[in-house]
């Protein structure tokens, strides 16, 4: 196979933007990372179209996202479970210096517990900070629905890390 | 600390994570590993299928066949307004189906099996033929649900496709065989 250094370099910078994606709607590394290599592979499979986009970002969300239910399944079908209420809880943080990070765990894990299509959208906007139209065509959805979908993630944020820290669900 | 400061907080956070060059480029490394495998199908004879004729070697309805290739799980090339895709692509397919089975059927009782599982590796492996429901509820004389039953609790191994199940032919010949032979030792017992 000829070297194809434009690839290459499309990989190494997208691909910890896409996990970093997916991090939030996911909590199995494993699945993540073979998520995003089946995103990669379609991206090399179509590269004439992908190198022509003027910013991948959405189109490799869009992939990401399919993949990652993919992997999921195949990881359900294997008997692992990934439903997020059967990953153990975080220990609630004390107030030692790493309280920050594990209320980021926290934060995260709330988010993962999220229905899928709330969690999506807050995750594009958290990772990306994109706007709404983008959400809308990455989720093929309307921009009311997204913005629906942002406001009812929010709530329920609120409600799941208001009662204590990385509380109660 | 209020949401929007948490969530951003973790975003920033997240941020350094897959940080790592190195362990990007063993992904990278991985990532060629895998595109260099499944080259060896640029023979000039390769047979090409309309959707149609795909879905009827798949045994699913052309919508499925549009979705796979949609989803990229299975390659295809565009001609005007139709597909087409490479005969070998949809077997590769089943094939991966077969290998997603066998490595999650449940493991057959070790006694009367070992003489089947010999003479059922010695046919080549893209003979075994695949039964949709409604086939296996006729074999058996059940009802459809009964397979449904049967497959849901691992009686039978299926695959998936779609929304749909495929059997593969000898678990339904071995399911119904172990059926009766439990018969005739519990007859034997009582």
């Amino acid at each position: 196979m000829q070297p194809e250094p434009e690839f290459d370099q499309f990989f190494t910078y997208w691909r910890p933007h896409i996990s970093r994606f997916l991090v939030w709607l996911e909590g199995d590394y494993a699945v993540i990372d073979d998520a995003v290599q089946e995103t990669m592979i379609s991206a090399h499979r179509y590269w004439d179209r992908v190198r022509q986009l003027e910013n991948p970002r959405g189109w490799l969300c869009k992939v990401a996202r399919q993949r990652l239910g993919d992997a999921q399944e195949a990881r359900r079908r294997q008997g692992i479970s990934t439903d997020p209420y059967d990953i153990p809880d975080r220990p609630p943080p004390g107030r030692d210096p790493t309280a920050a990070l594990v209320d980021h765990l926290a934060v995260i894990e709330a988010v993962r517990k999220l229905p899928p299509r709330q969690a999506t959208a807050i995750a594009l906007q958290l990772k990306f900070d994109a706007p709404l139209s983008e959400i809308a065509d990455i989720m093929e959805i309307s921009t009311g629905s997204v913005k629906t979908h942002l406001h009812h993630a929010r709530q329920a944020l609120e409600e799941l890390l208001s009662e204590g820290y990385g509380g109660t669900r | 600390m209020n949401l929007e400061e948490r969530l951003r907080d973790a975003a920033s956070a997240i941020e350094g994570m897959w940080a790592d060059p190195e362990e990007n480029r063993l992904q990278l490394a991985r990532l060629h590993q895998r595109l260099d495998q499944p080259l060896p199908q640029s023979n000039e004879e390769a047979t090409w299928l309309t959707v149609a004729e795909a879905a009827a070697v798949l045994k699913v309805r052309k919508m499925t066949v549009y979705r796979l290739v949609h989803s990229g799980h299975l390659p295809a090339v565009r001609e005007g307004r139709s597909f087409h895709v490479l005969e070998t692509d949809v077997h590769a397919l089943t094939e991966e189906a077969k290998r997603v089975e066998a490595a999650t059927a449940p493991k057959p009782a070790p006694m009367q099996n070992s003489r089947q599982a010999a003479g059922r590796d010695q046919r080549p492996s893209n003979e075994v033929t695949f039964l949709t429901v409604a086939e296996v509820a006729a074999v058996m004389d059940v009802a459809k649900m009964t397979v449904y039953r049967l497959v849901n609790s691992g009686h039978l191994p299926a695959i998936r496709v779609g929304h749909s199940f495929r059997i593969p032919e000898h678990a339904v010949h071995e399911y119904l065989h172990m059926l009766h032979s439990a018969d005739v030792t519990g007859g034997e017992r009582s």
